[in-house]
């Protein structure tokens, strides 16, 4: 019974944790709306987008953890430049 | 060795050193704790500090006698005489910042400049104004704003430059509030040994001050 419950448990849970924040590097596009798309799909849900050095930084939540994340994006590329986990 | 001619403390810094002391330690203050690191406060801040500190250092040329850096030039082993003399008990007086907050002035204006220039290459060397427009263009969805022609195919690699600066930035930063509570220390422990108060002629003071003869 126990066993079948952890397994149960590993398998609800599977998809939070396959699901990671972006990569530096990751393309997640050149505006808001595909930007948002792909960072959601990361898991890096209701991004809020501003600027920082420059780069377009986006602040959103770890769906895996609930942590605060800001992912830096190259707002030519589209490509993510840096993560940095809470605020 | 020769005695150094007995001298009447500054009894009243003039306004511009007053004035240029206070802001650069509120700005110092707000943009190490309160503002976010590369935000719109955070840069216009810096901008306006970097103004104070021009102005300080253009009046370290052209201002009176007492705030001009030739009245208190760098000095570290006069500093460590100075710091002896604190020690003991017996510290003299300067017609202008004594040794070692000559010193201290000096560290704390070389690494506001480093903390200056570091912000101007992670900006790109953006006014706070162009910012100011490039954020309302972002919060309306548009990025293109922050693309540059110059910019080549790997600029979302952060170059050497700005990885570089943003290190030393960083490591200011914490310098200079490692400096300001050193400066903090420096003026309580003095004001005792000297039963004076070393924080009134930076704030009203009551007269000029005069070398006796």
């Amino acid at each position: 019974m126990k066993t079948r419950l952890l397994l149960a448990l590993a398998l609800t849970t599977m998809p939070f944790a396959a699901m990671a924040l972006p990569a530096v590097g990751d393309m997640v596009g050149v505006n808001p709306d595909e930007a948002t798309t792909a960072l959601t799909a990361a898991g890096c849900t209701e991004p809020k987008f501003d600027v920082e050095d420059g780069q377009i930084e986006a602040k959103c939540t770890d769906a895996a953890t609930g942590n605060l994340a800001e992912i830096y994006i190259d707002p030519k590329t589209g490509a993510v430049t840096e993560v940095k986990m809470g605020d | 060795m020769t005695t150094p001619p007995s001298v009447k403390p500054v009894s009243l810094w003039d306004p511009v050193v007053r004035l240029t002391h206070w802001s650069i330690a509120v700005i110092v203050l707000m943009n190490a704790l309160l503002t976010e690191g590369g935000g719109q406060i955070h840069v216009w801040v810096g901008w306006i500090g970097m103004a104070i500190l021009v102005l300080r250092l253009l009046w370290g040329l052209i201002g009176p006698a007492e705030a001009r850096f030739s009245a208190f030039p760098p000095n570290p082993r006069a500093a460590i005489s100075h710091l002896a003399t604190l020690v003991a008990g017996r510290p003299r007086d300067y017609p202008s910042h004594n040794p070692a907050g000559a010193l201290m002035a000096y560290a704390l204006w070389a690494t506001l400049a480093a903390l200056m220039m570091t912000g101007l290459v992670m900006t790109g060397g953006a006014t706070p104004m162009q910012i100011d427009d490039q954020r309302a263009a972002v919060a309306l969805g548009d990025w293109s704003v922050l693309v540059k022609e110059s910019d080549d195919e790997d600029s979302h690699k952060p170059g050497p430059w700005k990885k570089t600066a943003k290190e030393v930035h960083e490591v200011a930063g914490n310098l200079i509030l490692f400096l300001v509570a050193l400066h903090i220390a420096g003026v309580v422990l003095e004001s005792r040994a000297m039963r004076r108060n070393l924080v009134k002629p930076m704030l009203l003071g009551a007269a000029k001050s005069k070398v006796r003869k």
